[in-house]
């Protein structure tokens, strides 16, 4: 249940049956995937000494060279590769697939084959992005895939065919065949499990595995049942960098920053790859100061132990250890060059104090106090307009049921403070998107006199950290699920069913996932060795892509009618009609 | 220090575990940064968001202080309602006592007025409260493991176990009636768990076989690899149903579904507790490789199909090539040319009969677009006929094809050009390019030659490792031990070895090349080169360090008796060539002759980096490395001046004599 060590076993699997000069081909959808898991030197010990996109067709022709290539088997993939073969530049051809290709597209490269230069063609089911060891992506977002069409409860059909072909991906390459459950009220939680249901038939041989004690959970989650967490400003290391500055298959772009050093314009954030990474992803901003500061003194040390080279001992510890301080020193400028631009975003706009409020909107119902702390920080000149979106977001799910809220008063007060239409829009959108109507259980503690109560039971034993205190919704699901316990009634099973308590359990989240859930699924993995959870989600959301989705998935609903009609799916319509659409 | 800026805004951060310890460890000292924001409010204060309390009391707020944030447990920190000073304010930096939350702020306000509302320092406060709680917090959690990134590491913490749900199986359904009460026996809680296990709890747990426990004994331990706890009450004390082993509560906490004679049943067996051994040890458990699908043969099967149809087209075709070469060199049938003797006055016209004698053209009115692109022709885009099959073809999907004509002499002669399709180019450049392999460029035999070094390097390394560790792990190692021979004798292998890696990745870097993917390739090839030497010559360096172990033998060797017989290994045989004035020089000069064998040593690797750092524009650690070089280089040459004038001294001495 390793996704990381899962995409490199078959990269090894492909790239060690060739013995030779090889160059490497990828399509625009398997570079991420092989990126992230992968760096230059160890493809190069490999042999693998170009790496070249399937579809640039300025390639050379160098005929001594094997060419493996490792494609998604999209017809845009496929058309390249036949051309590629029409007029071949290498040697040997080694095909292998992300994914199923179809039986028409092997006719059609065999057909292409001419010059009879393929000697493989296998299918590696690595269609994912392996983010963590436990954390996959399938880089499905607005806006080149939307979710929905015309409403709430009807996928977008390639995107679902996107979607379906992912998880089933994950599914082979962890040798899992799961009982499926999901989310009662989402329509296309409901629907994605019939789709994958359906593969996993369909494709029955593929999915003949060793038994298992007790089947794996494929537990299939929406989005828009909380709505919070992605847009809460997260303390941790991988969260706040990808909230502040943004993480893109592994890599953060930092070429905005003033005076970067143009080594540093672009970074690589690899677990794999980076010890200190790895040990301080999930740490908070808090801790990560600290661990930065002896990193750094440590550094320094090695650093001046160079200087000073006053005896042959010195001389020989230097020559031990200088290919570690090497290394050292380009990590540790990262990762300063990094933590220092989290610190000063953090400081310019006033997120600390955004943060408390996020915190306090999140978890607690304190309506007088929130009011006024909201209309200080949106007159607040410090604070981006982003920020004050969220909190006027977060306020809105919060409150939303309040009778005599004041959301009209703090749309006004956003508006006068400069704020464009376009962004004022998302306040109604995301009521319509995810509001307490659309969600299955009550986040936010305020439903009822019960949920209320424990609420204020909660807050009794007193909060660690107010910057810390919210905790994702998935956590309490999950510590449900990993119990046995997780209600049938609000996560139904497709077919089957088990009261046992899972041993290893797939989470896959329709509408994008979060670094927070990640590390909580972490912690989970942690004090809890006896299950084996991965967690994975239509992409990795911070909160601008996901007010992004919000904005185009609910401009989408209501271009295509103000009233989308609630759709209920008959069980009879999930699995036959493949692409159909719902309704 | 490489980078100035970002590291001193970093560098202002690490004040905070040093000063979060200092720091009393008040519960209140969590609120410091935020109290004197709102001076003389006390009901504010319970409302500021900084210090958010459930309870909204301005009279319990001492106690709610202590509610909200629990001071760990090795504090002396008066329990709740008791504390004697609840009617009083405590500073929380000095401790002083206030009466009043009123008088507390203006004490804090006059006596620490460091404390202001600026970001940095709220960052900072923030850090420090951060720092001490959660590090606490993932204590409990036993997440630290996590921090250490060791999962599953087998040391968890003892207080783990003590926030441990009581582990329970899950129901065996196919062995017991569904109402049967065996799975409530288990809720009694962790001590009570091992008789609850052996009655009631585990009914199905029953009938697999316990004839292979490990029987108990007073001062077992955990046996599970790393842990070796002592079982009893604190740590937990279960028996493995699978291997029957005595593990410890946190080991056992596991459960798969065994056959009656305890071995592992996925389908039909009853759920058992188990140790982690057994647990991760199933088959397929740790498992990383994915499904994978081969496709070869059926593509294969579809390719031999399709390219016999194609092999007899190109057949066709070449066919058609040497007609035409015939036909425009003017060897064709002379009844050929015959048959249109009319236009066969007009050159021009004799070459198209010649052409059309080969295909025969399609009018020109069969089609109105490139059968190709499916372009309309028109005055830009003219139509042509493709020479080898006859048909339309517009100017861009067309090239020119070389007629050459074979002599007897073996050299050939251009006997014309005529056009053709794409699809005949390509038919032709089949057969070509099955007809002649392209010679193998240099690249490739050298590159043939690195991967050959190569293994050869990986070969002898391990056996290299292998005897440095052994060598390393002895006291005093005499020269002339054979392994010690041995090792030097790899070392100098795999230093050749090495050397001839560096040589050939320079030479593909140097390959003359004119364009850019080929200077890419050799510039990786090069990298990958270097790349395999940084990764594997490590431990050549740690030779000197056995070196050192000779250095002192040597010296130990000198102290036993100057000019002793029995003085080995290269400074012996050396030192026996030369003369010494007195035995002190002589033991002098072996001190100084192996101080400069480890300094030339460490300048030779030296040298090998300053390369590597020039080659990677790392210019600033090039720079280090050349100071230290010529250091080095100066040590070098005082010691050998030393030497000169030692061995100077010993020859006119024995001069003398």
């Amino acid at each position: 249940m390793d996704l990381v060590k899962a995409v490199q076993g078959y990269l090894t699997k492909m790239t060690s049956e060739v013995s030779g000069m090889k160059v490497l081909l990828l399509d625009k959808d398997t570079t991420p995937i092989i990126s992230v898991v992968v760096t230059q030197s160890q493809l190069l010990a490999r042999e693998i000494y170009l790496i070249d996109r399937v579809d640039n067709r300025n390639r050379e022709r160098m005929r001594h060279l094997k060419c493996i290539m490792f494609l998604r088997p999209t017809p845009a993939s496929v058309q390249a590769l036949i051309d590629e073969l029409h007029d071949p530049s290498y040697g040997d051809y080694y095909l292998y697939f992300s994914n199923t290709i179809q039986k028409s597209s092997i006719e059609r490269l065999a057909e292409a084959d001419t010059h009879e230069v393929v000697r493989e063609v296998q299918e590696y089911f690595a269609d994912f992005l392996a983010v963590n060891p436990d954390l996959f992506s399938l880089n499905v977002a607005t806006p080149e895939y939307p979710l929905f069409v015309e409403n709430s409860s009807s996928w977008d059909t390639s995107t679902l065919a996107r979607v379906t072909e992912g998880v089933c991906s994950v599914l082979l390459a962890l040798k899992k065949k799961p009982l499926i459950r999901y989310e009662r009220n989402s329509a296309l939680a409901r629907k994605l499990a019939a789709e994958i249901s359906y593969t996993i038939q369909n494709e029955g041989p593929l999915f003949d595995f060793r038994k298992p004690d007790t089947p794996p959970i494929l537990l299939l989650l929406d989005r828009r049942n909380d709505p919070v967490t992605p847009l809460l400003l997260q303390w941790t290391y991988q969260a706040l960098v990808h909230e502040l500055l943004g993480i893109t298959n592994g890599r953060v772009d930092l070429s905005d920053v003033p005076d970067i050093r143009p080594e540093m314009k672009e970074v690589v954030l690899s677990q794999e790859h980076d010890q200190f990474y790895a040990k301080n992803m999930f740490l908070n901003l808090g801790d990560l100061g600290a661990n930065i500061k002896s990193y750094v003194d440590d550094f320094q040390q090695k650093h001046n132990s160079t200087k000073n080279i006053e005896s042959i001992t010195d001389m020989k510890r230097f020559v031990e250890e200088y290919p570690e301080f090497r290394k050292l020193s380009g990590n540790v400028s990262k990762h300063v060059t990094l933590v220092g631009e989290l610190t000063k975003r953090v400081e310019r706009g006033s997120l600390l104090e955004a943060s408390e409020l996020e915190q306090s909107l999140a978890c607690t119902e304190s309506h007088s106090s929130d009011v006024k702390t909201l209309q200080r920080l949106i007159n607040d000149p410090n604070m981006s307009d982003d920020a004050k979106l969220r909190l006027a977001l977060l306020y809105a799910l919060r409150y939303e049921k309040l009778p005599g809220n004041a959301l009209s008063g703090v749309v006004s007060a956003l508006q006068s403070s400069g704020m464009s239409e376009r962004k004022l829009s998302l306040v109604p959108a995301i009521l319509q998107y995810a509001g307490t109507d659309q969600r299955l259980e009550d986040i936010m503690s305020n439903s009822d006199l019960i949920s209320r109560t424990k609420n204020v039971l909660k807050g009794l034993k007193g909060v660690e950290n107010v910057y810390t205190q919210h905790t994702p919704h998935i956590v309490s699901t999950l510590t449900e699920a990993i119990k046995g316990k997780l209600k049938e009634q609000n996560y139904p099973f497709l077919e089957g069913s088990t009261r046992d308590k899972p041993q290893d359990l797939i989470v896959f989240v329709i509408g994008g996932t979060t670094f927070a859930e990640a590390r909580e699924i972490a912690k989970l993995n942690a004090s809890n060795p006896g299950v084996r959870i991965v967690l994975g989600g239509t992409t990795i959301h911070n909160s601008k892509s996901f007010m992004r989705e919000v904005f185009d998935s609910v401009s989408l609903w209501t271009t295509a009618g103000k009233d989308a009609e609630k759709e209920v799916l008959s069980p009879q319509t999930g699995g036959v009609q493949r692409t159909a659409r719902i309704g | 220090m490489r980078s100035g800026r970002p590291l001193s805004a970093a560098a202002a951060l690490p004040a905070a575990p040093a000063a979060a310890s200092a720091a009393p460890r008040n519960g209140t000292a969590r609120d410091k940064g935020k109290l004197p924001a709102r001076p003389d409010d006390a009901s504010s204060l319970a409302s500021s968001p900084g210090s958010r309390r459930p309870l909204s009391i301005a009279s319990a707020s001492s106690a709610s202080t202590q509610h909200q944030h629990p001071s760990p447990p090795t504090q002396s920190q008066p329990p709740f309602g008791q504390s004697p000073t609840s009617d009083l304010f405590i500073c929380p930096i000095c401790g002083q006592p206030t009466a009043t939350l009123g008088q507390l702020n203006r004490h804090i306000d006059l006596n620490h007025p460091e404390d202001t509302r600026d970001p940095t320092d709220m960052l900072l406060s923030w850090f420090r409260k951060t720092q001490t709680k959660v590090k606490s917090n993932w204590q409990k959690l036993g997440i630290d493991r996590l921090a250490d990134g060791i999962k599953g590491s087998a040391q968890a913490p003892l207080d783990l176990i003590k926030g441990l749900e009581p582990f329970e199986l899950n129901p065996n359904s196919a062995l017991e009636s569904p109402g049967s009460p065996s799975m409530d026996g288990v809720g009694g809680g962790r001590l009570s768990f091992a008789d609850a296990n052996a009655s009631a709890a585990s009914l199905g747990e029953q009938a697999v076989s316990r004839a292979h426990w490990q029987r108990e004994s007073p001062d077992d331990r955990c046996a599970i690899a790393g842990c070796g706890r002592a079982l009893g009450i604190i740590a937990g004390s279960h028996n493995c149903r699978k291997c029957g082993r005595r593990v410890c509560e946190i080991h056992s906490r596991f459960q798969m579904r065994l056959a009656a004679n305890a071995q592992h049943d996925p389908v039909d067996g009853v759920w058992c507790r188990v140790c982690e051994a057994c647990y991760t040890g199933r088959a397929g458990y740790a498992d990383t490789l994915g499904v994978s699908r081969n496709k070869t043969q059926g593509f294969l099967r579809l390719r031999a199909a399709r390219v016999d149809v194609t092999l007899i087209e190109a057949n066709k075709i070449e066919k058609r090539v040497e007609k035409l070469t015939k036909a425009l060199s003017g060897e064709s049938s002379p009844a050929a040319v015959h048959r249109r003797s009319l236009s066969a006055l007009n050159p021009l016209s004799r070459t198209l009969a010649a052409e059309q004698s080969v295909v025969a053209w399609v009018p020109d009115d069969s089609s109105n677009e490139c059968f190709v692109c499916s372009k309309q022709f028109g005055i830009r885009n003219r139509r042509h006929h493709c020479r080898l099959c006859g048909r339309l073809i517009c100017g861009s999907c067309s090239s020119m094809l070389e007629l050459k004509r074979q002599l007897p002499d073996g050299t050939t002669d251009k006997v014309g050009e005529v056009r053709m399709c794409s699809e005949c180019k390509s038919l032709i450049s089949l057969r070509k390019s099955r007809d002649m392999d392209m010679p193998a460029p240099p690249i490739v035999s050298i590159h043939q030659h690195i991967v050959r070094l190569r293994i050869g390097a990986l070969e002898t390394l391990p056996k290299f490792n292998a005897l440095l560790v052994d060598l390393r792990q002895r006291r005093t190692i005499s020269l002339t031990d054979q392994d010690y021979q041995v090792a030097l004798k790899l070392r100098k292998t795999l230093l050749d070895v090495f050397t001839e890696i560096e040589r050939l990745g320079k030479q593909i870097k140097q390959l003359p090349t004119s364009n850019a993917s080929t200077r890419r390739l050799q510039d990786n090839m090069h990298l990958a080169a270097v790349q395999f030497l940084q990764a594997n010559m490590l431990t050549l360096q740690l030779m000197p360090s056995s070196r050192t172990e000779a250095d002192a033998a040597a010296s130990e060797a000198a102290a036993n008796g100057a000019g002793s017989g029995a003085q080995s290994g290269l400074a012996g045989l050396k030192a026996a060539q030369l003369s010494f004035a007195s035995p002190e020089d002589e033991e002098k000069y072996r001190a100084l002759e192996a101080e400069v064998a480890v300094l030339e040593e460490q300048m030779a690797q030296l040298e090998g980096l300053l390369i590597d750092a020039t080659t990677r524009r790392r210019l600033e650690d090039a720079r280090a490395i050349d100071e230290n070089l010529g250091e080095l280089r100066s040590a070098v040459n005082d010691k050998r001046d030393l030497m000169a004038q030692i061995s100077s001294a010993g020859k006119a001495a024995a001069a003398r004599r």
